[in-house]
């Protein structure tokens, strides 16, 4: 049998349609190592949990403690390398029925569907590019014009959860300023399209540092217009996207120096205190380590 | 040495929080516990032998195993979990909903070499 992760399983694929799905990269910036560290009282790289709605920490200014949560988090830092870490990750096997009980409690708001969902964006390009490489997806840019900014975003929460189109790329709301930075810092390859708005999908390279548009539609373009092009631009992608295997990879990324140093967590160090608790420390604490250059 | 302790601590850990389940579910109806069910047999259930929770700690596994057969990121993904990738956004969308949250961290660099979990 082919190895697989959790989330390329096509059950809790499915099953993930009835949650909302949050990622965050626990490196990002300050209020991202805050976070992971109030969910799991210390730093890492890797954490998972499951909340219900009503869940405590559930609001835009706060976030959940691992009290919170209904299962999990997951937290493997702590037993990394040995049997007992071995032993969490078949555990981890059980996060289906998990998300299946869950689901089935809480099947949503009977209107839910009346409205489109509010669009899963990532923060910025560059962030979007590399966790892209990393799912091996392409990217959706909706760069915002002035006038057709309202049309052409809720063409774009209709279609983000349709057939052929959910999961199969990340979504980055820009300006057209920054699509323009985005080009002239050489982190796009926009062909013609260097000052237009509109929605375009991007291919990202291996190692999510550069991207290139491989479909576009304008800003004018109506849902079905929208719909061909995605469907056109992730086919595209598709067929042309390949990537090492995990190991040649960072091998042959160490050995061309590749590196990702677009980003450095400002004040992290004062999260990360002895005994894993949550909170600015008196000292940064000197055995901790950003894994980041 | 080190290995053996940890390990007996997490079986520790696991039997307490079945004990204390079995002590809510004699008081009030069924509790589900996907720690308590991840146990068959006193042993952990392995649902399959090369299943595990997330892309990147499946991948770590991989590497540290030292097999690389069957990678299934080398391609485009046909389809996946749509992800939030904004705290205000996934909240309005629960609240908006009424739907439960799956939250995960996940560092998209290895050893400093990105686009890789």
């Amino acid at each position: 049998m082919a190895r697989r992760g959790a989330f390329l399983d096509p059950k809790v694929i499915e099953t993930s349609r009835g949650f909302v799905c949050a990622r965050f990269d626990p490196w990002m910036d300050e209020q991202a190592v805050a976070r992971i560290v109030r969910l799991t009282s210390h730093h890492q790289n890797s954490a998972l949990c499951l909340l219900e709605p009503g869940a405590a920490g559930l609001t835009a200014d706060s976030f959940p403690t691992a009290d919170s949560c209904f299962w999990g988090p997951m937290d493997f830092a702590p037993h990394e390398g040995t049997d007992a870490w071995k032993i969490m990750l078949k555990r981890a096997g059980m996060m289906l029925p998990a998300m299946e009980r869950l689901a089935e409690d809480y099947p949503g708001k009977p209107d839910v569907d009346s409205e489109p969902p509010i669009l899963p964006v990532f923060p910025n390009l560059t962030e979007v590019l590399n966790i892209a490489a990393c799912d091996s997806r392409a990217v959706i840019a909706l760069v915002t014009p002035e006038e057709d900014a309202d049309q052409l975003e809720r063409g774009l929460r209709t279609l983000a959860f349709e057939d052929r189109i959910a999961g199969r790329a990340h979504i980055v709301r820009m300006t057209r300023d920054e699509w323009a930075s985005a080009i002239a810092d050489e982190l796009l390859d926009a062909g013609d399209n260097g000052n237009r708005a509109g929605v375009f999908v991007i291919g990202p390279d291996a190692y999510g540092r550069h991207g290139t548009v491989l479909a576009q539609a304008p800003g004018s373009a109506n849902v079905d217009q929208l719909r061909a092009m995605l469907h056109h631009g992730l086919q595209e992608f598709s067929e042309s996207f390949k990537k090492l295997d995990r190991s040649a990879h960072i091998l042959e990324g160490k050995r061309n120096g590749v590196t990702w140093a677009k980003y450095k967590p400002e004040g992290w160090e004062k999260y990360i205190v002895e005994g894993g608790s949550c909170g600015p420390a008196p000292e940064p604490c000197s055995t901790a380590k950003p894994g980041i250059e | 040495m080190k290995t053996t302790v940890l390990s007996l601590l997490s079986v520790l850990a696991v039997t307490a929080c079945s004990e204390g389940t079995e002590a809510t579910e004699t008081a009030q109806a069924p509790v589900f516990s996907p720690w308590e069910s991840s146990l068959v047999d006193g042993e952990p259930f392995v649902k399959d032998d090369d299943y595990s929770f997330s892309d990147d700690i499946f991948h770590c596994s991989l590497c540290r195993d030292g097999i690389t057969r069957d990678d299934p990121l080398t391609t485009a993904v046909p389809n996946g979990i749509v992800w939030y990738g904004k705290w205000e956004d996934a909240v309005a969308e629960m609240q908006r909903t009424g739907r439960p949250l799956l939250l995960h961290f996940g560092s998209p660099q290895v050893m400093n070499v990105c686009g890789v979990w």
